[in-house]
């Protein structure tokens, strides 16, 4: 799929717009900024890619088709926007723990209920 | 530190000690775990894709009449499922619980990490040099 994806990127050049713009990832337990490129499809079909720059090898980074919307643990912004990078990645970090608080108490439930029955 | 159980060079290891599922089909029990009880069921195994086998239910009364994918290693937790080739409860509650634990332990290291890079996020201000 990823492989189609990048086929179709690189057959339809007319298809997609680019932007320059700010990438936000978290690398190294530090936030990260990285300027660069993103490509958007007009059909809005595929998501968007990131090509980074400058760099020594043409790097890219899937990330999501809307600005300040974080997929693929990266958010892009076409401004430089590091305090609503934070508030974003911090709202994630949360969002995970949560998830994974859930999860643990499912697997805790079973636990329980397994060694109570048991007994 | 990585959890032994689930780590891909302890599951090599595991595997001289497990049945492995050849050609033919045999029966098997099937133990599951539905709403917090172990539930047991009888059926026929056989091999099937990427490195899995199928168990088919002998008990037609239940609605489902599906084919279930489960582990080709007996005793290995796949799916919710294990299968193992005669009746054993107490073996397999065993099997489900050091399982649930392995998962438990697995999500809290998970956990740990996130909580690291909230905390990292809250406190410092510093940007990765690139």
């Amino acid at each position: 799929m990823h492989a189609l994806k990048m086929k179709t990127r690189y057959l339809n050049p007319a298809r997609f717009e680019e932007h320059p713009a700010f990438l936000y990832t978290i690398y190294q337990n530090a936030l990260r900024c990285q300027p660069g490129i993103v490509s958007l499809d007009k059909e809005k079909e595929l998501g968007g890619r990131f090509y980074i720059e400058p760099s020594v090898k043409v790097s890219s980074f899937n990330v999501d088709d809307q600005e300040g919307v974080m997929w693929n643990r990266a958010v892009w912004f076409y401004e430089k926007s590091d305090e609503k990078a934070r508030e974003i990645f911090v709202k994630y970090e949360q969002e995970c723990i949560r998830e994974l608080e859930h999860k643990i108490k499912g697997h805790e439930d079973i636990l329980r209920s397994l060694n109570l029955k048991g007994e | 530190m990585s959890n032994p159980y689930l780590s891909k060079k302890r599951l090599k290891n595991d595997e001289k000690y497990h049945f492995r599922i050849g050609k033919e089909s045999f029966d098997v029990y099937l133990y599951s775990i539905r709403t917090g009880a172990l539930e047991k069921r009888f059926g026929n195994l056989s091999k099937s894709a990427r490195g899995h086998a199928q168990f088919v239910f002998f008990n037609q009364d239940s609605l489902c009449n599906d084919r279930i994918i489960v582990s080709q290693l007996e005793s290995r937790v796949f799916n919710g499922l294990l299968w193992l080739r005669e009746e054993n409860d107490n073996e397999a509650k065993r099997l489900f619980i050091q399982h649930e634990n392995a998962k438990c332990e697995e999500l809290k290291e998970k956990m740990e990490k996130h909580r690291q890079n909230l905390i990292l996020l809250q406190t410092t201000k510093e940007w990765h040099k690139a």
